[in-house]
């Protein structure tokens, strides 16, 4: 009978943790329910356009099937829907190394670059149209326009390397018909221009969804062999200036002196004339004056002739008067007594 | 019985719906919009080419779906790269060609190649031998040139392009571009290129130096022609002036010859009050006059008489 009894509150222990478990089940699978179906729902952040696949297919008709940031959605857990996520207001930034030197010059093991020969698959470079050889490091910055074109045209491990592969295409193409001066000194800026040109034309040929926003060539140099020849060659270019710059000013100078001169003549010969007429015309009202009177009188003259010969006596310094009671007479004179 | 499931409906619903995963799992594939999916029936593969969704197939080991990317992928070559090409006109140039394929032809490709690895081995024999082919045909001038029109990468390419897409065809791959990554010299003629580089420079920092002398000269040369001709045409318009000066004075001299003889007599006071200076030492004798004076004093003569 206590066995009974015991055997019946043991299966009653049992029954209750039974149904306990039960009931954390059931709380357990709607807590479950419940993250699965939260678990679905997500935010597209603000640099960023998602596409939902359901089942791998794009949800959405044509042209409507891009998911803009700004609020919550919802999409099944994987493997029913993936959500993928594109990087769109991300600048993508593509750089060219492929054309520049080995620069491993601490490493005592590796080759040192110095030593006028290039390592063929180790030291990059680029053919210019006049058959020279220069370095060359260059990079572009992309922006992703179509998030679906970019998305669906090229696997996503070789979308950088596919940019890489067009923007090598765009330098060597380009620098197939540049002269060797005019890329690394004369024309760096045009240079910029017609590589982002043509990096953009292949851009577009290629259906990325990508368009270039900038373009920059980072480094450029002759080959470390004929550096120093280039810098001659600049250095000659540099006092070929000098010389013509110094030959200008020296011209200018001259140009100037002989305008001042030309001036200075022109003035005396003003000068001249302006005096000429003023003086004449002086001497003419001057001497239709004293003809008037002299016609009146001769003796207008005298005071004239006595005035002036005053004058003369007044301002000699010397006046040395002969009397020649004989007619005959010498007078010996010392010249230039006057120090010189 | 129907008491108990209704009471444990927790634990069947559990079991169902890991049961159905496992059979949905095992009968059903997706395939992506960026993918190619065939499926392998008992190792043969079969012709349908599933689209973009959820799709049936018998359980592992009967059915295998085979997947590979849709999307073009982009292949620079690996052997080769750096082998020497001659060009038409005999000169050793060392060419680097990329391509941009993507499987279109899933059954052919599983059938010749199978794997993306294996594709790619093929490329590159196709574009080694197509590379030599092509640039065979051309001269460096058309590689590489000052002149953009005579420039011919354009038709390299695309004779390349034919070459490759034409083979690769063969193993369901179109190849959708390519481009030529790198022009170069083998390692002894990229030294003898810097050595005609050296030269190069050479003269041409020599005609800058000349250059600079010879415009230096010149500019010196122009200038003093110009500062002559500037102090000439001066002159010469000095001589001008002075003329109309000489003519405008012309009409003065007429009112001298109403008296010619009182007009030379007032030129001679005015001659004789500018020549006499403060240095200037007089010598006159007493006839001059007023020194006449001195000998013919008017008293004198008269208290002598």
């Amino acid at each position: 009978m206590s066995s009974d009894k015991n055997i019946n509150s043991g299966t009653g222990a049992l029954f209750r943790s039974l149904n306990l478990s039960f009931t954390l089940l059931r709380i357990l699978i709607i807590c479950l329910l419940i993250a699965f179906v939260f678990s679905g729902s997500f935010t597209v952040k603000e640099n960023e356009q998602a596409l939902i696949l359901r089942f791998g297919k794009i949800v959405g008709e044509p042209g409507n099937q891009l998911i803009d940031s700004g609020q919550w959605h919802w999409a099944w857990p994987e493997p029913i829907d993936k959500v993928v996520r594109i990087p769109v207001k991300q600048n993508l930034r593509v750089e060219s190394t492929s054309f520049w030197f080995a620069e491993d010059f601490g490493n005592q093991d590796s080759y040192a670059y110095d030593d006028a020969s290039l390592m063929p698959g180790r030291d990059g470079y680029l053919l210019t149209g006049d058959s020279n050889i220069i370095h060359l490091k260059t990079a572009a910055v992309c922006r992703i326009v179509n998030p679906l074109e970019y998305y669906s045209s090229v696997i996503d491990s070789d979308k950088v390397s596919l940019l890489k592969s067009l923007l090598d295409k765009s330098v060597q193409g380009t620098l197939a018909y540049w002269q060797v001066d005019e890329a690394l000194y004369r024309n760096v800026g045009k240079l910029e221009g017609e590589l982002q040109s043509r990096f953009a034309k292949e851009l577009a040929t290629a259906k990325l969804g990508v368009e270039v926003v900038d373009f920059i060539v980072e480094s450029k140099t002759a080959p470390q062999a004929v550096v120093s020849a280039f810098t001659n060659v600049l250095e000659s270019e540099l006092r070929k200036d000098t010389a013509i710059n110094e030959a200008r000013a020296e011209a200018e100078t001259l140009i100037t002196e002989a305008s001042g001169k030309a001036a200075n003549v022109l003035a005396d010969a003003e000068l001249y004339r302006n005096r000429l007429v003023s003086s004449l015309k002086a001497d003419a009202e001057y001497f239709t004056k004293i003809a008037k009177q002299v016609k009146s009188s001769t003796m207008t003259v005298l005071p004239l002739y006595s005035s002036a010969l005053s004058e003369a006596l007044e301002n000699a310094g010397e006046k040395i008067i002969l009397s020649k009671p004989n007619g005959r007479s010498e007078l010996r004179l010392r010249l230039s007594r006057e120090p010189k | 019985m129907n008491l108990k499931v209704v009471k444990h409906w927790p634990a069947y619903a559990m079991g169902v719906v890991v049961a159905l995963i496992f059979i949905l799992a095992t009968v059903t594939f997706q395939t992506s919009e960026t993918e190619h999916a065939v499926l392998i029936h008992l190792g043969k593969p079969q012709a349908e080419v599933y689209t973009p969704g959820l799709h049936l197939k018998w359980p592992y080991p009967i059915d295998k779906v085979w997947k590979a990317d849709r999307r073009i992928r982009s292949f620079g070559g690996s052997e080769g790269k750096l082998e020497e090409t001659q060009t038409s006109d005999g000169k050793n140039v060392t060419v680097s060609v990329a391509i941009n394929w993507k499987i279109v032809d899933p059954i052919t490709f599983i059938e010749r190649l199978r794997t993306v690895e294996q594709a790619e081995l093929e490329l590159n024999a196709l574009m080694r031998s197509a590379k030599n082919a092509v640039i065979g045909r051309f001269r460096l001038n058309q590689l590489v040139n000052t002149d953009a029109d005579s420039l011919k990468l354009n038709e390299i390419e695309h004779a390349f392009l034919r070459v490759v897409a034409s083979q690769a065809k063969n193993y369901g791959i179109y190849v959708q571009s390519a481009g030529i990554q790198h022009l170069g010299f083998p390692q002894d003629v990229a030294n003898s290129v810097f050595e005609r580089m050296r030269a190069e420079r050479k003269r041409l920092a020599e005609r800058y130096l000349g250059e600079g002398k010879g415009e230096a000269d010149k500019i010196r040369a122009e200038a003093r022609t110009e500062a002559s001709k500037i102090v000439a045409n001066a002159e010469a318009e000095a001589k001008m002036i002075r003329a109309k000066g000489d003519a405008e004075a012309a009409k003065y001299y007429a009112v001298f010859k109403q008296n010619p003889s009182l007009a030379v007599f007032l030129r001679k006071l005015e001659a004789l009050k500018k020549s006499v200076g403060t240095k200037t030492t007089l010598i006159l004798d007493t006839n001059s006059a007023p020194f006449d004076l001195l000998e013919k004093s008017p008293i004198s003569k008269k208290s002598s008489k």
